[in-house]
């Protein structure tokens, strides 16, 4: 009788440790003051280059 | 002197090298000037060079603008199928009605899907309108910039989370677009080769040129913290107040001004004043928000970056200039 209630508490443990994963995986945890993911990158533009392959004087 | 095509190549591959995330584009009249309606040899050995060395860039898309179009259609569709990625949102050919070039290009770089379309104006450079009306004929139809912006925004929706327009229509048209099409974050402009270095603003778009023949390279740096939303410039109190210096010095001139008109009537002085007073007040308090916003949300640094002839030069790039047995513009 001992050995099942010992049996029957652990399984209970073990269900709420997969329900909290569970909750955990499908619900993203907000921290306070955690910063939005950021990108950064660059755009290198050219205009009216008007086939010139070599430097101009200014 | 600045500028100089492989010198242009090496900027690009040392950004790279230097773990920049870099998308290279053109706005248009890219091969060829004016004068290159003529004997074509040697214009269109330069063009060819050209596009080589985009194609080395890995650029992301080139905007057809109407210089472009001087030596037929032929050239630029060869290029197209080696792999240089030319653009044209309203450039179509007339009895088919279809574009001849993509209208758009989607690249995604950092994680970010970024939309690029270009815009060519729908009347010529008076200079060049003759050459280009023989050599296409009415093999061409340029449509509406607006009415094509409206269709490629429509046709973007929910594929990127920015647009990019570059355009061969000179800065007023670029305005009258932005104004017309909401939607449209940057336009890297061209036509007319201006020296910009703080941006249009027309509603919530952001409008640049990169001045002309390759002298400089324009270099948007963009932080993107919301998808989708518009952008701030990174400058954008420094900016405000340099306005705000500049009304204050407007201030002090017109109170000088006052004080030189002993017995007569100030009037319109007062007048100014109070119109100044009011111009710098309202700005004090854009300068006020912009402090207290602080580097969040979507933001944009621009510069434009000289092509000095102390930076090095791309050797392949260089080796092939000499191949082509080309040593001057």
């Amino acid at each position: 009788m001992e050995l099942r209630k010992k049996i029957n508490l652990r399984a209970l443990q073990m269900g709420g440790l997969f329900i909290a994963l569970f909750v955990l995986a499908i619900f993203p945890v907000f921290t306070p003051g955690a910063k939005a993911k950021e990108a950064e990158f660059l755009l290198l533009h050219t205009n009216n280059v008007t086939g010139h392959l070599f430097p101009c004087p200014t | 002197m600045l500028g100089g095509l492989a010198r242009r190549v090496a900027f690009v591959e040392r950004m790279r090298a230097e773990g920049a995330q870099a998308l290279v584009v053109d706005s248009g009249d890219l091969f060829f000037d004016s004068r290159a309606g003529g004997d074509s040899n040697q214009v269109l050995t330069k063009a060819r060079l050209i596009g080589r060395a985009y194609k080395r860039m890995r650029a992301s898309a080139i905007n057809v603008g109407d210089l472009d179009l001087l030596q037929g259609l032929d050239f630029l569709r060869k290029e197209t199928s080696q792999g240089l990625p030319l653009i044209s949102a309203n450039l179509s050919d007339s009895s088919s009605k279809h574009p001849i070039f993509s209208p758009y290009i989607i690249k995604e770089i950092s994680g970010i899907r970024v939309a690029f379309f270009g815009l060519l104006a729908p009347e010529f450079r008076p200079e060049i309108e003759p050459t280009i009306q023989k050599i296409m004929g009415a093999k061409i139809l340029v449509k509406d910039p607006v009415e094509a912006a409206q269709e490629t925004l429509q046709k973007l929706k929910g594929q990127a989370d920015l647009v990019i327009l570059l355009s061969d229509l000179g800065l007023h048209k670029d305005q009258m677009v932005a104004k017309a099409v909401p939607g449209i974050h940057f336009i890297l402009g061209g036509h007319e080769g201006r020296f910009i270095l703080k941006s249009h603003r027309t509603e919530a778009t952001h409008i640049f040129q990169s001045s002309a023949k390759g002298m400089y390279v324009g270099q948007l740096r963009l932080t993107v913290e919301k998808p989708g939303s518009s952008f701030k410039d990174e400058r954008e109190a420094q900016n405000i107040q340099e306005k705000i210096n500049n009304l204050q010095l407007h201030l002090r001139s017109l109170q000088a001004a006052k004080g030189r008109r002993r017995g007569q009537s100030i009037e319109d002085l007062d007048r100014a004043v109070q119109d100044v007073t009011r111009q710098k007040n309202a700005l004090e308090e854009e300068l006020r928000r912009a402090k207290e916003s602080g580097p969040q949300g979507n933001r944009f640094l621009f510069a434009l970056v000289p092509m000095e002839v102390r930076l090095p030069e791309d050797e392949e790039v260089r080796k092939w200039t000499a191949e082509a047995a080309m040593d001057k513009d």
